[in-house]
């Protein structure tokens, strides 16, 4: 990153006509907003809080619930409105309540889904209890736990619901909403990290994106355990993966995307997803990788490293070849990345020099 | 990973306590901030962070292109390497599996002697000189059955890795040579003297002192400024393992299953505590170090608080509420002092 000060950006800024001459002011006396509390304590916090929350359900349990089908929601719901009210009321850099306030928050919501169980066995209205319930609490509960936990929720809850209705309904080659899940996620990483710039001014936006992109990881995670449960046809995923990625890199390319580098860049990542159609991870990791370096976050990219290692791992594990064919292809398809690479790096020197 | 909350404030001009405003250096954090103030619009942040190359230039992302080609490249080649002998390896003859290992060994040899112990390249081909050491033995000892136990493995692969650590000048190397001697120790005192040395506590003393002694060697040239040994991660990595040695006995006393001189162990345990404690805040600031002493001690202390009052069902209450309250002590006093520091 080359290190500019803030009177170069402001006018930079002010020559490109986005920001006023007198907004420059604003711009140099800023401050960037000191972090009082370093990532290692709030994640003491954090753990003691799951802790003391496992205490306060098991006291629930044993000795509110002497009848639990009928006390169970009506305490999570208590709980979580007590939860909500400190939340919204504390002082921000107060540690103590806010860890009250999650315990409270995260041992309501337990007791409200089991509440609701306990009242309504369908799986379908289970799953629209929690989608409705996480909502709620996304847009009350102002919490980076609780930004970050209720997308995956809500996108587990929603695999679950469609799957149910596809089971009434039949399944036609086994089940196979999680492509639609695996589809909706990846439209909303995608969208929402390409757009971060129009989201940053939510405190907690971050949270919840990084909550999307993990369920989204995850969820094709699946094409590697599955398998052998019916769901087999991951190529819809796959497919889906292959779309957004490459609608990704023709954005990014902009106005390069017709040139010989572009059209190269395009085909390769074509070559890429049709080798890759039924390892949709591959193709998840490689889009959530790119979205990573374009929006320069570090974290975004190592957990896109880490499950592409993984699905490479997996990839290359379900090859039905023997161990010395499995061999000479990693070894082949090694020096094809090195040899590519070293082309790329020659293609950079010749624009250089032009 | 930032050492301390020091390590968070934005970047300001050296010399300086009043920071000159107009050369203060932008960053991403600055840049949110202004735009979460809504002094820049979504529109003049993008453009911000395009200037400053957190969105990367077409320069940007060949590099990147190229560089992740590379890394997996050169991952992929590996893998098929080693996927390649291990098909064939029933099939070799003895002297040809030696001289594979050993010459793996001589080529990250002659590398680092090519490139030297100076250059990241030169020293990541000595770690990965001193890794083969392990499977060599292992080899040798596979082809002629010499019997030795797993422990000797470790105890001959820790000797014969510690001239090359000695002069490598690289705190990861020193850290992989402790966790042989680590394993060595464990497995030393399990092989030899069976399972009893966990229950009477002796392996844990142990592998406090080898963990102990590295830990303050490491921290007496980190304050003498060693410029190889700054880096923080390894030191507290070892205090990370020195609280899971301490914690885990000490565990074990509290709920009455203790004997030998396992018992001896929460005395030490106080000690270390007190000491970290000390000179953490007093000679080495780091504030990480204090928080993971504030996290096994809430451990610890929940544990004590636990087995002697709660009895019955409605004191699980008293547990959770006792977590919360010593839990925001801790937070309140490990942002104090990080202020403190700041200030």
């Amino acid at each position: 990153m080359e290190q500019l000060t803030l009177t170069k950006i402001a006018e930079h800024l002010i020559a490109k006509e986005l920001i006023d001459p007198e907004e420059e002011q604003q711009i140099l006396s800023a401050k960037e907003a000191e972090s009082a509390t370093a990532w290692y304590i709030y994640a003491l916090i954090a753990v003691a809080a799951w802790f003391s929350t496992i205490f306060f359900l098991v006291f629930f349990f044993l000795v509110m619930f002497r009848d639990p089908e009928s006390v169970a929601f009506g305490a999570g719901l208590f709980m979580s409105v007590i939860a909500i009210i400190v939340n919204r009321t504390q002082n921000k850099d107060s540690i103590f309540f806010s860890q009250v306030s999650l315990a409270f928050n995260v041992a309501g919501q337990i007791l409200m889904v089991l509440g609701f169980v306990f009242q309504r066995h369908e799986i379908a209205a289970i799953c629209l209890f929690v989608i409705v319930l996480q909502a709620i609490m996304f847009y009350l509960y102002q919490h980076p736990v609780q930004h970050f936990a209720a997308p995956m929720a809500i996108s587990c809850a929603l695999f679950f619901l469609l799957h149910d209705i596809e089971g009434r309904q039949g399944y036609l080659e086994g089940p196979q909403s999680i492509h639609i899940v695996i589809g909706l996620l990846s439209a909303a990483t995608g969208y929402f990290w390409y757009k971060e710039s129009s989201f940053l001014k939510h405190r907690l936006f971050h949270y919840s994106l990084y909550g999307t992109t993990l369920s989204l990881l995850v969820m094709v995670s699946f094409s590697v355990f599955t398998r052998s449960h019916n769901l087999e046809m991951w190529w819809i995923s796959g497919l889906i993966l292959s779309l957004a990625l490459l609608l990704l890199e023709f954005v990014l390319l902009g106005s390069l995307a017709k040139t010989t580098m572009g059209i190269s860049i395009l085909s390769a990542s074509l070559l890429f997803c049709a080798m890759a159609l039924h390892s949709p991870g591959l193709i998840a990791a490689m889009f959530t990788l790119l979205l990573g370096f374009y929006r320069g976050h570090k974290l975004l990219m190592l957990l896109s490293f880490i499950f592409l290692g993984g699905f490479l791992f997996f990839f290359y594990y379900d090859l039905e070849m023997t161990l010395l064919n499995k061999s000479l292809i990693l070894m082949g398809s090694g020096a094809l990345l090195i040899i590519l690479s070293l082309v790329v790096n020659r293609t950079k020197l010749e624009v250089q020099n032009a | 990973m930032s050492n301390s909350i020091e390590d968070n404030k934005p970047q300001q001009p050296e010399e300086s306590n009043q920071p000159d405003k107009d050369s203060l250096l932008a960053n991403t954090g600055i840049l949110i901030q202004l735009a979460r103030e809504k002094v820049l619009c979504p529109a003049a942040l993008e453009e911000s962070l395009r200037i400053t190359q957190v969105i990367p230039d077409r320069k940007g992302w060949q590099n990147f292109i190229s560089r992740t080609m590379l890394l997996l490249g050169t991952a992929l080649l590996l893998c098929g390497i080693i996927f390649f002998f291990a098909y064939n390896w029933a099939n070799l003859h003895k002297f040809a599996k030696l001289a594979i290992v050993q010459s793996t060994i001589l080529v990250f040899v002659v590398i680092t002697m090519a490139k030297g112990l100076d250059h990241i390249v030169g020293k990541c081909s000595l770690l990965a000189a001193c890794v083969m050491i392990g499977p060599a033995l292992g080899v040798y000892g596979t082809i002629y059955q010499t019997g030795a136990d797993a422990y000797e493995l470790f105890l001959g692969w820790s000797l014969l890795m510690f001239g090359w650590v000695a002069i490598s000048n690289f705190g990861g190397l020193w850290f992989i040579w402790l966790v042989l001697v680590n394993v060595f120790v464990t497995l030393y005192g399990e092989q030899v003297y069976g399972y009893r040395i966990f229950s009477n506590g002796a392996l844990y003393l142990a592998l406090f002192a080898v963990n102990f002694i590295a830990m303050a060697l490491w921290e007496y040239c980190y304050v003498k400024k060693v410029t190889w040994l700054q880096n923080r991660f390894f030191s507290r990595s070892i205090a990370i393992f020195l609280h899971y040695v301490l914690v885990q006995p000490t565990l074990i006393i509290i709920f009455g299953r203790g004997q030998g001189v396992l018992q001896i162990i929460p005395v030490i345990y106080a000690l270390y505590v007190a000491a970290i404690f000390v000179v953490y805040q007093r000679q080495i600031r780091d504030l990480f170090m204090l928080t993971i002493n504030c996290l096994s001690l809430i451990v610890v202390l929940s544990c004590v608080f636990g087995k002697n009052f709660v009895n019955n069902s409605e004191s699980f209450i008293l547990l959770s509420l006792f977590i919360m309250a010593i839990t925001a002590m801790a937070g309140y006093w490990l942002n104090k002092v990080g202020k403190s520091w700041n200030n």
